[in-house]
């Protein structure tokens, strides 16, 4: 399972979000709060920034290595000031089946659209799955398919919903894609009798507008077999948490959303980046989640997802 | 305060009306005196939960931190009654920050001394747990009002009556699989399979209503594979307040404190479910032998978290709408508000 995070809001510095506060995104490689298990599969982040030049187009950056040694992202994270980011750290199970490559590292983002998509969560017996979903995506988006995860899939499936992928998206449109590839989804796991919990906590994002799934399929079914869970799993809900406000600060040695009267900061992640969660609160299952960013003015709506 | 004192304290408090002298005498024990001047913390929110406080005189707010440094009041506390009492059930840490409105003195019952009473089977520490039982019902009892209220003073929504399903055993495969479930984390393997015999296993198709709010509960139900959401609704709302999943149990606050069960239960998804019927549930809170213990025992861990997740939901529900409050057929948002 990933660790992941959105921002969108005032201007931050990436560091303060990446590496600041005490249970910070680059800290849960090995020390997340609410999953046991090392992320070492690799990091991605895709920022906006009103400097930025070409300012649809995010800056993306993915590597394969660890954050937590990458000089180089410290040092970026330390200069770049951004409106919007996503940022992902991926996990992956501790075997030789798995592919590390840059190709496999979230956030995804083709060429030619600003819109991106992380993904937190597995889909069960993809490899069954996978090309049933060609006929709802797009040829000229299949092609450009690199990797060998479900998430970029997922990704095609996506954007593949879009009447226009290249152009901008209102937050109804990204919605809507989203609710659509998540029932697409649930038809090809019927059609292949796939009926095993599968977590698919999504976060589409393209500079303007968030949005965070908390989902998933068959929750609480886990494979007959499979001890993992029960030894070391807590049954709980793959989490999604929030905190909003003015600004992302450091108030005396906290990390706080400051309250400015009115909403203009978001952060959605997988888990609170403070060990203190008390300023956070958790998105509730099945639910999707829109923080869309429109005259310094933060909006945020949730509904109950069913596909 | 001397060990007498904090006797008669403890003897005055309503939680422990009722016990006999060597159960209080137990207690009076390991309780030590604490006193807070106006405007002083008790204990604060994310701190360890060291201990249960009784207190004696003054009062104390208990508040609970939402983004953009805003505050939920939760509770006014005041002589004879206890906070904190989830320290002593469960541990873990403190859900809620509790501050001296005016100058406040009692007893603090720490933690470990009581673990320590506990553990030596003192019947005072029994006796205790049964009533900590009882305060975290009223508890969960009083936030789901708190819940409820919220969405509004509305009649509830009319629903069909609960599915009743044909009852059969559980499979040999099902055991197996129970036998790692949370709920039975403590339970030695011949207690496990001796419940696990008992227990009567029924299936749900998503959707199908198990419990409703109002009536009263026949069952404890224990999830075995899928998830039952519990819920609060409204004519227009409704409110999950939380998804068992395995291991997780549910429709049982009224067969312990014989209310009408507080909300809806329902598959979310197809559910497998473990039914263990009223007669023998009340019969296993109240024995006194070592299954009748940890059967207690799991029951209040699972109290516990659902006060915990009763807790949380509220703070999203305060923080609409990502409470998700709205049913999902209506697909009516509003402004998140700072």
């Amino acid at each position: 399972m990933c660790r992941v995070l959105a921002y969108l809001g005032r201007p931050v510095l990436i560091d303060d979000l990446l590496y600041g506060p005490d249970s910070s995104l680059v800290s849960q490689v090995y020390d997340a709060e609410l999953y046991a298990y090392l992320n070492l599969g690799g990091f991605g982040l895709a920022a906006w920034g009103a400097g930025f030049a070409g300012p649809d187009a995010p800056l993306h950056y993915r590597t394969p290595s660890l954050p937590t040694f990458d000089r180089n992202l410290r040092s970026l994270s330390r200069k770049l000031t951004v409106s919007a980011v996503v940022a992902h750290i991926r996990g992956v199970p501790y075997d030789e089946s798995q592919t590390l490559s840059v190709h496999n590292v979230h956030p995804f983002r083709f060429e030619g659209t600003s819109v991106v998509l992380a993904m937190n969560g597995t889909l069960s017996r993809f490899g069954e799955m996978r090309y049933d979903l060609l006929g709802h995506i797009r040829p000229d988006i299949a092609r450009r398919i690199e990797g060998t995860t479900d998430s970029e899939w997922v990704y095609a499936l996506l954007l593949s919903q879009l009447s226009d992928p290249a152009a901008p998206s209102t937050p109804e449109q990204l919605e809507r894609a989203t609710e659509t590839a998540l029932r697409i989804l649930r038809e090809v796991r019927g059609r292949h009798g796939v009926n095993t919990e599968s977590d698919v906590n999504l976060v589409v994002a393209d500079g303007r507008t968030i949005i965070a799934t908390r989902f998933a399929y068959d929750y609480g079914w886990y494979p007959e077999e499979e001890t993992y869970y029960s030894k070391r799993r807590r049954y709980d809900f793959t989490s999604l948490w929030c905190t909003a406000g003015r600004d992302y600060v450091c108030r005396e040695g906290e990390w706080v959303m400051r309250n400015g009267g009115r909403l203009e900061s978001v952060i959605v992640a997988s888990e609170p980046i403070t060990k203190d969660s008390s300023t956070w609160v958790e998105v509730p299952e099945y639910a999707m989640m829109t923080a869309s960013l429109g005259d310094g003015i933060v909006r945020i709506t949730a509904r109950e997802l069913v596909v | 305060m001397s060990a007498a004192s904090a006797d008669e304290l403890l003897a005055t408090a309503p939680l422990f009306a009722g016990l006999g002298s060597e159960e209080l005498a137990d207690l009076a024990r390991v309780a030590q005196p604490f006193r807070r001047l106006a405007g002083e913390l008790l204990f604060q929110q994310g701190e360890p939960a060291d201990g249960l406080y009784v207190v004696e005189s003054g009062r104390l707010e208990s508040v609970a931190r939402l983004p953009a440094e805003r505050e939920l009041s939760l509770a006014a506390i005041g002589p004879g009654e206890v906070i904190g009492e989830l320290a002593l059930l469960s541990g873990g840490t403190r859900t809620a920050t509790v501050r001296a409105l005016e100058a406040t003195a009692g007893v603090v019952i720490e933690r470990r001394a009581f673990d320590s009473l506990r553990a030596s089977l003192r019947p005072g520490a029994r006796a205790m747990m049964r009533r900590l039982c009882g305060v975290v019902c009223d508890r969960l009892r009083r936030r789901y009002a708190t819940i409820g209220r919220r969405l509004g003073e509305d009649e509830e929504r009319a629903r069909p009556p609960p599915v009743r399903p044909e009852m059969d055993a559980v499979t040999e495969t099902e055991r197996r699989y129970a036998s790692r479930l949370p709920f039975f984390s403590r339970f030695p393997a011949g207690d496990v399979e001796r419940l696990l015999t008992e227990l009567g296993r029924l299936e749900l198709a998503r959707g199908d209503l198990l419990v409703r709010a109002g009536d009263r509960p026949d069952a404890l139900y224990l999830t075995l594979r899928g998830g039952v959401e519990a819920t609060i609704e409204r004519r227009d709302r409704k409110q999950r307040v939380r998804l068992a999943g395995p291991g997780t149990a549910c429709a049982y606050l009224g067969l312990i404190d014989e209310g009408p069960g507080p909300v809806d239960c329902r598959a979310r998804e197809r559910a497998v479910l473990l039914a263990s019927p009223r007669a023998r549930v009340r019969e296993l809170l109240v024995a006194n032998d070592p299954l009748a213990h940890r059967f207690l025992d799991a029951v209040q861990q699972d109290l516990v978290q659902a006060l915990r997740d009763a807790e949380r939901r509220q703070a999203t529900l305060i923080s609409a709408p990502l409470s998700c409050s709205v049913a999902a057929a209506d697909a009516q948002r509003k402004a998140f508000a700072p």
